[in-house]
């Protein structure tokens, strides 16, 4: 190994660790402020990444070629978020038309895909998530990835199984993964430190709350299902950004968002489920990992990747003491 | 009256071919689902790595009778235990964290060994898999080689299953499970250990689905890792929650609607949306989706009219929270 060979190597874990970062970041978002039903770990944990792979495959259907099989793909969208959605399809609606409307132009479809992404998560939230009130850790947990597994399906019908490249914002050297990376960067920071205005404005204050006691932001007035559908609006454009920010790196494909999302997890676990910076921080040991891995033995990567999770595991477990009762 | 459950090893009797197969893919989606009924219905755990632990023990018996020319009954065994090893490694260092570690764990898991059975060439074949598997594996004597046979087989070994764990329902540890759904607080105010009575069921659970994976591997002779990836760890969980992960006949009913949707899917979804793809996985997922928000204790404990409810009264279901 020259140096050569590591500067790419870093570089390479760093953009990654930046789109895993994102991830585990939304994932501990969704998951603090409504833990008690864990309804959001649904929401982050698998239906976000199937926004992912739509907010990617919205962004490529600016492709300059237009691909034969996109638009009655996109209709098919339309004529299926119609029926689901119902009363919430004109936002979803508007949003898609919008990313259909904006292919050709960079900004316009990054920013279209985004909204898009927003809408689709909210209302999925709100449609399957609210509903089950009475629902158990496990229910929504099982509800999440029943949902991924259907997201990816459509994904698959919508998008087809070809890969699109869409045009990065900003164009650079080292391989073009140095603009990428940066501002990935720059949103590192501001999710390390955009959260402090927003935690004093009342919204932030309400998520707050319902992350420290549901019942508590309940008798101060604060309705959990509002904030549960903030944070999974949150959640739900970080996860976008994340799937712009690599788009145009590697393709984007209907089925991206699975392994990206397992690995936003491993990160967030190792961060215990709890902290960002922590989480951060796993998330670039992740990536740091992965990208030595996928050197040496590059076959075996993920699945070394995933079986990096026993031992935090084990080293967690090692520091549980008491009984907790589950929220 | 539950010995009525054994009438399940006669229906491959009865059965034209075609539904042979059809048949003993449903005790062996049956017995995985049972293993989640141990994990989420008594203990109120749940896995998306059933799957894996098939394929431990599948790929278990198929290296040893096809590499070593061992008894397949020494596959049996050894694939068991290697679930169980599975099980033990997984289990034993989530069971003492909170409860979302131990299904989020199990889908990392279940995708890592899945990579693993497919890229270890050496061992697993890759992806080509490990063809010729022996073909008689006999039972005192009698050769299994007829669907038929193998059929009546694996419908008394589901029934066994079956039986076996409403008596664990019905025995102390059983209760003991049970509390695990409400709070660690409660199991441990009686004197368990939260985590050991984990530990067990998920030990349980793995050694259920290993038997399962042996059914497979030997009725088909020929293991790959496609039938233990994600999305099939994924299908027997809708299979049990379809159903009715809170009770046995429920977990079965789910087992014979999914096998028989699927089957039907693969023909007509095409037909109907006028070109392939993988719309079951689709349709599954909304189905889930559906079945959680129209029928959280699944669709057996619905079955209310009069017919049904002799009939779960002579099958002894009793409703669990889920």
């Amino acid at each position: 190994m020259d140096a050569t060979l590591l500067y790419f190597l870093l570089l390479d874990a760093l953009q990654n660790g930046v789109i895993y970062g994102l991830l585990a970041v939304a994932l501990v978002l969704v998951f603090a402020v409504t833990r008690v039903i864990l309804v959001p770990i649904g929401g982050a944990h698998d239906v976000r990444p199937s926004f992912l792979r739509l907010a990617s495959g919205g962004a490529a259907s600016r492709d300059p070629f237009p691909h034969p099989g996109l638009p009655p793909g996109m209709g098919g969208f339309g004529a299926v978020v119609l029926p689901v959605y119902g009363p919430d399809s004109p936002p979803c609606g508007g949003a898609f038309f919008l990313s259909y409307f904006a292919r050709g132009t960079v900004p316009l479809a990054y920013l279209a895909s985004l909204a898009l992404v927003l809408a689709l998560g909210v209302s999925t939230y709100r449609l399957f998530f609210e509903p089950m009130r009475e629902g158990t850790v496990l229910s929504y947990l099982i509800m999440a990835v029943g949902l991924h597994v259907a997201f990816q399906g459509l994904g698959l019908v919508f998008f087809g199984p070809e890969q699109y490249r869409p045009e990065p914002l900003l164009k650079g050297g080292a391989g073009g993964a140095f603009p990428s990376s940066l501002s990935g960067l720059w949103l590192c920071l501001l999710h390390r430190f955009g959260p402090l205005p927003f935690l004093l404005l009342p919204v932030g204050k309400a998520l707050l709350a319902c992350a420290q006691n549901r019942l508590g932001a309940r008798l101060l007035g604060i309705r959990p299902e509002e904030a549960g559908r903030v944070a999974v609006g949150l959640a739900s454009g970080v996860a976008g950004v994340a799937g712009l920010l690599l788009a145009p790196l590697t393709n984007a494909a209907y089925f991206m968002g699975f392994m990206l999302r397992l690995k936003g997890f491993v990160a967030a676990i190792l961060g215990g489920l709890a902290s960002y910076p922590l989480a951060f921080l796993g998330a670039f040991l992740v990536s740091l990992f992965e990208s030595f891995t996928a050197f040496y033995a590059s076959a075996y990567k993920d699945a070394l990747v995933f079986l990096l999770l026993l031992p935090a595991l084990f080293y967690q477990s090692l520091r549980v003491r008491v009984l907790e009762a589950e929220e | 009256m539950r010995l009525l459950w054994f009438l399940m090893t006669l229906i491959p009797l009865a059965l034209p071919s075609f539904y042979l197969t059809l048949y003993v893919f449903f005790t062996i989606g049956a017995l995985v689902a049972l293993s989640l009924y141990v994990l989420t219905g008594l203990a109120g755990m749940t896995s998306f790595g059933q799957a894996a632990f098939m394929g431990a023990s599948a790929y278990t018996t198929a290296l040893l009778t096809v590499k070593l020319g061992l008894s397949p009954w020494l596959g049996l065994g050894t694939g068991v235990l290697v679930a169980l090893g599975f099980a033990l490694v997984l289990g034993g260092v989530t069971v003492r964290l909170k409860g979302h570690f131990l299904p989020l764990s199990t889908i990392a898991w279940q995708v890592a060994v899945y990579i693993l059975a497919g890229n270890l060439v050496g061992l697993t074949g890759g992806h080509t898999g490990l063809t010729d598997l022996p073909p008689a594996l006999r039972l005192m004597g009698f050769p299994l080689e007829d669907p038929r046979a193998y059929g009546v087989v694996s419908g008394l070994v589901l029934a066994l299953a079956v039986l076996a764990l409403s008596n664990l329902r019905q025995s102390a540890l059983g209760r003991a499970f049970l509390t695990l759904k409400g709070e660690d607080l409660v199991a441990a105010s009686f004197g368990g250990s939260p985590a050991r009575l984990r530990l067990l069921a998920f030990l349980l659970s793995g050694a259920l689905a290993g038997v399962a994976g042996f059914l497979y591997a030997h009725f088909l002779r020929f293991v790959n890792p496609t039938p233990f990836s994600l999305e099939a760890s994924i299908k027997y969980l809708i299979m049990a929650v379809a159903g009715g992960v809170g009770s046995i006949p429920g977990v079965l009913l789910g087992a014979g609607l999914i096998t028989a949707l699927e089957d039907w899917f693969k023909d007509l979804l095409p037909l109907l949306l006028g070109r392939a793809g993988n719309y079951e996985s689709v349709a599954y997922g909304f189905i889930l989706a559906g079945i959680l928000l129209l029928f959280p204790k699944g669709l057996w404990p619905y079955l209310g009219g009069g017919a049904f409810q002799g009939l779960r009264g002579a099958f002894g279901g009793e409703q669990g929270e889920f």
